[in-house]
């Protein structure tokens, strides 16, 4: 009906035009020309159609007062004529309720209108895209898209972006963690690169395919989602436009005094108790190493052997305890960072030539002081009609990035000897403000004392350290991409398209004589000799390079197929082939002995056993270096088609073939081709269903299976061959990598999937119900095998996942000229477990199970969720402040007992840690020219697990716990505290008793207030002399807080497992976009 | 250039482009290289057990230490614990079994030709780690040889291949010994004469391991056949401790003069420097006048006694391959158990020469001796201290009536291991029987 309209239109407007009043119809903001504008009488005849220019004219002897312009896609309008000068604009909005029908899905392989896909597509407009900001793609798609899942418990509370590997669609359908993430696809390709490599101005759309229908055509990669990237390009027949982007994030400093923690003078009177108890006469007493004791210890070492008497000790203890390094630590080693984007872009283009080229500068700080990261990117586009039947585009991207690494780390990463974490009342500055020294790997009063002056200064300062730190990776991608089209007939198409990538990588870690690494590594390897101090290692900084090189090469060529039938079908076919090859090669090496200034470098003798310097042992000067080299090849074949009937009826289907040099010929003879089914039914075109309320209503139906690539597996045995310098006998040292299996075959994931669409009222409510149930197949897993074999466990196809969901997600729209509001609700729920494995393993110790706080896979026989929350039964604290646990029956303290007699299979299984439900809630207001968005998100239905208090690595590793305030002292306590008294000497198994105990359980359920964003736009419709056709200046506050937790501990359970040291940070963005 | 390969292989697919490496510093056992770079492993290859070490009466822990002790394995190898599951060394003793077998079936794949003599030297090489390996777990796992009752014992699980799907099963203890004693002798002679890298096997250390199985198994004759085909007979193979600095942290350097075969213990937490105290009445074994009182050990500052005396050069993990004084002491207690005291005294005097001072020398007559297998037997034990023999000697020495008792305090509880108690003998641990179906 649309194109008669629009036909009898174009003919009326050529045949009856007199030229005499002209204006030019555009679209509000943008500016750019609108063809095809009706404009109507006050009688609704039709007076005017607008050109590809965006010019109508009328007669001079129009008399009407009022016309209406209108233009699918855009709010009609009403003009009074006699307002109107000659050679006006008039400008239409977009109309908010009506964007669905533009919408073209990009799965990778093809371009396709949403009517007729009958997979699981979620679509994410630029304008979506760009609510957030920030520095990475990914993390633009949070709480935008149902059924995924941003699962950032891996990550610092002040991280922002996101990988790939944070990101779960519907479920995990592998048993293997490092195969868990989607596949990310750019402009066609699978991308090679560094995700945070892409700058996301440059990004126009994102589709995210969810089911086997949509998924299935990346086959052997596709069992986990797939993310399609589609990049800006050039337009038709617009006039050159030039967008400027500019902003500024502050990201908050850390407050490392948010959450509790055990507090100094609890941590120095616990130091003498295990002094006393005679907890450190072991370290004191060794000469081979003089391993590190905090001060306070060696306070009460001088005090015990009577070199310093009580009441300087006192008072010395006394004045460590007003100490906090927190306040030290977070004023020299954090800051609110600000990240700067900048990024212009012109583009436009006519029908021969269509052109884009941009450029993007970001400079992002990291809170930590010292870390930071550049990237620098220029694209560019073209689209050329070389002839009427030839198509050619041509895309280049290059990229810079680089990465600064100079921060010690986090405060609990600092430590003063391996496993000992930095002591809390340690201090930068000495009174007199010079730079105080820390203890580090070795005593204090050993350092003092040894080479009396001869060696190089062995004291250790964090600052020291931050400030000659010089560890800088820079990379720089080149990606381009050729894509040509060949029309044959109106029928028949050939796509070939190649892409090459050229990643580069390189770091250097310039580690000079002010580093402790290097002074500690140069004293070891001094000597005397006749009283003059040798070196065998030389004075110098010491310089670790290292390079990978990547260059992939990709091929396609593919044939599309499109026919439309007279009795009203479309058949659309295509069929193709793919070859892909990536090729890595990457060296790692280090220079001793460097003279930064002339960089020279010495030899060093990494073979000779040296005596260290003054009893501290023997060794090789440690070498540090390696060659890598791999090759990562595939070929596919693929097609997919579909046959829409009279715009109601739609079937489709797909299928996949991959191999691969990843596994050896005998496994791609197993390979099965994956493949997918589905249906559509449009049943608001159907005539029993013409209410005038109802828009849009359809059902969708797909199967299939798409496949896991899990490339540590191997039918024959994989040997890795290690470098002859980690040999004492300087030979190359091969071990088993992978016992191989020849039963082995690959993981497959079934999917269905059904949907409705609905759009509802004139467009004012529409949405998407889709329910799902998702079957792993022949998932790889460790399976321990008889070690009299030589093999504790061995991969094998063993285990089968079962998952189902539900995403919903709902839109309600009012829009009037000057207010509008937009309201969205995304609900997703999604739930799997293992439902099957070959091998039964409840009668194997549950106790590293219990242990386990979800982040890892854990398999269980018993039906539960692989990221599963586990714990023994217990009893709570009996009189003596003991946990009580159950063996065999029997309420016992024999913690030896209960670990060996509690199975995986006795365990209490309390959910997973990985949300059930989760979703969100967005709500847009636009007045005039104002907007304001915010977005509410919630997770619900899983759980975490507190860091419990084990007094073993409180005594040895110096790991403290806000629990230790609250732990049992004296009888009685047990009625209102869980938590274990102190004993010493620490008992491990009572420590791992407890931390596997639901006393250190807690609901993870959150409600988040996530940003709000904010933002003004004036064009120069609305300010005549705007220097620029407009500009949007916007803010955007992000991580506003917590609403709501079900937990009433200071933990935020979706970062750092539930476990950060320090409150996500809030972060506040302003920026300005202009369009010249 | 590769774009036309590309194309070429897009439109002809051909079979070799998926037959590219993926990853150069993966290999499969292919070539003679990759054999050589398995058997060179050393951290699998050249282990021995470390329970024996664990076990021993040699060194005790003070409480402090023991009661922080986390990993159960530590523990329960300490107090001889009966229900001990730790399969520490069942798992690395057969994966080093694994390894070698794997080797073995997978010569002619490694483009050896069967009956060639790479093939054979090869072979030989995984053989001897295989019977290595083997030789120590005949020593945790199985009772004292009975040459009556060995076909009813128990004895170990030969694996002969390294097909994993195939089952395990308990051989009898006579079986054990013929298979571990058939294929270190039958592949003997394809081996080097002496090796170029000391982690390597050669005739020698076949020889000597040999020789050492011969002495548990109880077979003295042999044993003394044996030793006399290796060694010069005037103690040239031994360092003499006079030229050693007794004030050295780590007096013994790694791949010394008198180290056959290196091997050394998987993990060795309780017998570290720092955890492990020697037993004051083993120091007090040793005269004033012998160096080695001086060379093996030394005062800790915490008034506890360390021992320094590893020959691998190091403080860590402590060496328990073989090495030349045990050949010594193999021949002299195989001559004193076969009526040859005379010469067993010598050898006795031929190390004695070697580690006491110089200046103190005075060789042992046979007049002053009341005992000279006793004499042999306590220089055994003295030379070959925290070498890993002490528990399985003191197993053997109490099957012929020694009726040494060892005892361990722990937490002021005092744990007793009498003579022939099935303790000497470690159980296979339950989850390997599970899994095995043992």
């Amino acid at each position: 009906m649309k194109v008669i309209t629009v036909s009898i239109l174009c003919i009326l407007h050529l045949v009856g035009y007199a030229q005499q009043r002209k204006f030019t119809v555009i679209e509000d903001g943008s500016r750019i020309p609108l063809a095809g504008v009706v404009a109507k009488g006050e009688r609704g005849e039709i007076l005017a159609v607008s050109g590809r220019d965006g010019e109508l004219s009328f007669p001079k002897s129009l008399k009407n007062n009022t016309l209406q312009f209108s233009l699918i896609g855009y709010v009609t309008r009403n003009v009074d004529l006699d307002e109107l000068n000659v050679g006006d604009t008039v400008a239409l909005y977009r109309d908010v309720q009506a964007l669905e029908e533009v919408v073209v899905i990009n799965t990778g392989y093809q371009e396709l209108s949403k009517e007729r896909a009958t997979g699981s597509f979620e679509f994410i407009d630029n304008e979506l895209f760009n609510r957030r900001t920030g520095t990475d793609v990914l993390s633009r798609l949070e709480n935008t898209v149902p059924g995924m899942l941003f699962d950032r418990r891996g990550q610092s509370a002040d991280q922002l972006s996101v990988s790939e590997n944070n990101i779960i669609v519907r479920g995990v359908g592998t048993l293997s963690d490092d195969i868990k993430s989607p596949l990310i696809v750019l402009d066609n390709f699978p991308y090679g690169g560094n995700i945070e490599d892409i700058n996301p101005n440059d990004i126009e759309s994102v589709t995210v395919l969810r089911d086997a229908a949509a998924a299935s055509i990346w086959g052997a990669r596709a069992g986990n989602g797939v993310i399609v990237l589609t990049s800006k390009k050039g337009r038709k027949a617009r006039p050159m436009r030039v967008d400027v982007n500019s902003n500024l994030r502050l990201n908050g400093k850390p407050d490392l005094f948010e959450y509790e923690r055990m507090n100094v003078k609890e941590y120095i009177d616990m130091e003498r108790e295990l002094f006393e108890n005679g907890f450190y006469n072991n370290t004191l007493s060794n000469r081979t190493r003089f391993p590190a004791v905090t001060p306070v210890i060696e306070l009460l070492d001088l005090n015990k052997r009577d070199l310093l008497s009580q009441e300087d000790l006192e008072e010395k203890l006394s004045s460590f305890a007003t100490n906090d390094f927190r306040k030290d630590y977070e004023r020299y080693f954090y800051r609110t960072a600000k990240n700067y984007q900048n990024h212009v872009s012109l583009r436009g283009g006519n029908d021969k030539h269509q052109y884009l080229f941009s450029a993007g500068a970001d400079n992002n700080e990291s809170v930590l002081v010292g870390n930071n990261t550049d990237r620098y990117s220029i694209r560019t586009n073209n689209n050329y009609q070389l002839l009427p039947s030839l198509k050619m585009e041509l895309m280049s991207v290059y990229t810079q990035t680089k990465t600064t690494s100079n921060s010690p780390g986090d405060y609990t990463v600092l430590n003063y000897d391996v496993g000992k974490q930095m002591y809390p009342y340690a201090v930068l500055h000495n009174d007199d403000e010079t730079m105080a020294s820390l203890v580090k790997t070795y005593r204090s009063s050993y350092i003092d004392t040894v080479g009396s002056g001869q060696l190089l200064d062995w004291t250790y300062n964090p600052l020291r350290e931050l400030n000659s730190a010089d560890n800088i990776n820079e990379g720089n991608a080149i990606n381009i991409n050729v894509g040509i089209n060949y029309t044959l007939n109106r029928d028949l198409q050939f796509d070939l398209r190649y892409q090459y990538e050229n990643i580069r990588n390189t770091a250097s870690n310039i580690r000079s004589e002010d580093m402790f690494y290097t002074r500690d590594l140069i004293n070891q390897f001094s000597f005397l000799n006749d009283g003059i101090v040798g070196y065998n290692l030389p004075i110098g900084s010491i310089i670790d390079k290292s390079n990978i090189h990547t260059k992939s090469h990709a091929l396609r060529l593919q044939a599309n197929y499109n026919k439309i039938f007279a009795h009203g079908g479309e058949l659309h076919l295509l069929a193709g082939n793919e070859i892909r090859d990536a090729q890595s090669n990457g060296n790692v090496f280090r220079y001793m002995g460097v003279d930064k200034n002339t960089l020279g470098y010495s030899s060093v003798d990494n073979l000779t056993m040296f005596t260290k310097w003054d009893r501290l042992g023997r060794g090789r000067i440690p070498t540090f270096g390696s060659l890598t080299g791999t090759t990562d090849r595939f070929v596919s074949f693929y097609g997919n088609g579909s046959y829409t009937f009279k715009s109601k009826y739609t079937i489709s289907g797909s299928t996949r073939n991959d191999a691969s040099n990843l596994f050896g010929a005998s496994a791609n003879n197993k390979w099965k081709p994956l493949w997918s089914l589905g249906g559509k039914w449009n049943l608001a075109a159907e005539s029993f269903m013409g209410f005038s309320w109802l828009n849009d209503l359809s059902l969708r139906i797909t199967h299939g299976v798409s496949g896991n690539t899990n490339n540590t597996i191997s039918a024959v045995p994989i040997l890795s061959i290690q470098n002859a310098s980690s040999s004492i006998i300087n030979r190359p040292q091969a071990v088993i990598q992978t016992p191989g299996n020849e039963h082995l075959s690959w993981e497959s994931v079934y999917m269905t999937n059904i949907g409705i669409d609905y759009r509802l009222f004139n467009n004012r409510f529409s949405g998407t119900i889709e329910g799902y149930s998702k079957i792993s197949k022949n998932l790889i897993t460790g399976m321990e095998v008889d070690p009299t074999t030589g093999m504790v466990a061995i991969l094998a196809n063993s285990g089968e996942m079962r998952g189902m969901g539900l995403d919903l997600s709902f839109t309600g729209r009012i829009s009037q000229r000057i207010v509008s509001w937009e309201s969205t609700f995304l609900l997703s729920y999604n739930d799997f477990k293992i439902s099957h494995l070959n091998y039964d393993f409840s009668n194997t110790r549950g106790l590293n199970t219990a242990l386990g706080n979800g982040s890892r896979i854990t398999l269980n026989n018993n039906q539960n969720n692989p990221y599963g929350i586990y714990s023994f039964d217990w009893r709570g604290l009996d009189k003596e402040g003991n946990p009580v646990g159950l063996s065999e029956g029997m309420e016992t303290t024999d913690y030896r007992s209960i670990i060996n007699n509690t199975m995986i299979g006795d365990l209490a299984y309390h959910g997973s840690a990985l949300p059930r439900y989760f979703g969100a809630w967005r709500n847009t207001i636009g007045w005039k020219n104002l907007a304001i968005s915010f977005s509410i998100s919630f997770k619900m239905g899983y759980y975490f697990k507190k860091a419990g208090l084990s007094y073993t690595s409180l005594y040895q590793n110096g790991i403290g716990s806000p629990d230790y305030g609250r732990r049992w002292q004296k009888e009685g306590d047990e009625t209102h505290t869980d938590i274990p008294a102190a004993v010493y000497p620490a008992d491990s198994r009572r420590d791992q008793f407890f931390l596997a105990s639901p006393a250190n359980v807690l609901r993870a359920d959150n409600i988040r207030f996530d940003d709000i964003t904010l933002n003004y736009t004036l064009d120069k419709s609305a300010l005549k002399n705007l220097p620029f056709e407009n500009i949007k200046i916007f803010a955007h506050l992000n991580r506003l807080g917590v609403l709501w937790k079900a937990t009433s501990r200071d933990l935020d359970p979706d970062f750092n497992v539930g476990n950060a040291f320090y409150p996500p940070t809030r972060q506040i963005t302003i920026g300005v976009n202009l369009n010249l | 250039m590769r774009i036309l390969y590309l194309f070429f292989v897009l439109f002809c697919s051909c079979d070799s482009y998926l037959d590219a490496k993926s990853d150069l510093t993966l290999s499969t056992l292919d070539s003679k290289e990759a054999a050589e770079a398995l058997l060179d492993g050393i951290d699998r290859m050249n282990k021995g057990s470390v329970v024996l070490q664990n076990a021993s009466d040699e060194y005790y822990i003070r409480d402090e230490v023991y009661n922080a002790i986390s990993n159960p394995f530590n523990l329960e190898s300490y107090i001889w614990f009966e229900g001990t599951q730790t399969d520490e060394d069942w798992n690395s003793l057969y994966r080093a079994i694994y390894t070698a077998n794997l080797v073995i079936d997978n010569l002619e794949r490694a483009g050896l030709k069967e009956g060639e003599s790479d093939f054979l030297k090869y072979r030989a090489n995984a053989s001897f780690y295989r019977a290595h390996a083997y030789s120590h777990l005949l020593q945790i796992y199985t009772d004292v040889y009975d040459d009556h009752n060995a076909a009813n014992m128990s004895g170990i699980v030969i694996r002969e291949d390294s097909d994993f799907s195939k089952k395990s099963f308990v051989s009898s203890l006579k079986d054990s010994y013929v298979y571990v004693i058939d294929d270190l002798q039958s592949n003997q002679k394809y081996l080097d004469q002496i090796a170029a890298l000391k982690t390597r096997p050669s005739i020698q250390s076949s020889l000597a391991l040999l020789a050492r199985i011969y002495l548990y198994k109880g077979d003295y004759q042999k044993a003394y056949d044996l030793t006399t085909e290796l060694v010069s007979g005037d103690g040239s193979e031994l360092l003499d401790y006079n030229e050693l600095d007794t004030l050295e942290n780590i007096p013994f350097e790694i791949f010394n003069r008198e180290v056959i075969f290196y091997s050394s213990t998987v993990v060795a937490n309780n017998v570290y420097q720092s955890t492990a105290s020697v037993s004051r009445q083993f120091y007090e074994s040793y005269d004033d006048r012998d160096l080695r009182k001086t060379l093996y050990f030394q005062m800790l500052p915490n008034g506890e006694i360390g021992f320094k005396g590893s020959y691998n050069g190091s403080l860590s993990n402590l060496f328990n391959g073989i090495a030349w004084d045990e050949v010594y002491l193999i021949r002299a207690e195989s001559a004193a158990r076969t009526g040859n005291e005379h010469e067993a005294l010598d050898i006795l005097n031929l190390l004695k020469k070697r580690r006491w001072k110089n200046e103190c020398y005075e060789p042992y007559e046979i007049a002053n001796i009341d005992d000279v297998l006793d004499a042999v037997l306590n220089e055994r034990k003295l030379q070959l201290f925290f070498r890993g023999n002490r528990f399985s000697d003191v197993k053997r020495y109490n099957k012929e009536g020694r009726g040494i008792v060892l005892r361990r305090v722990v937490n002021g509880q005092e744990i007793i291991l009498e003579p022939n108690d099935p303790g000497y003998i470690w159980s296979i641990p339950k989850r390997v029987k599970d899994l095995a179906g043992l």
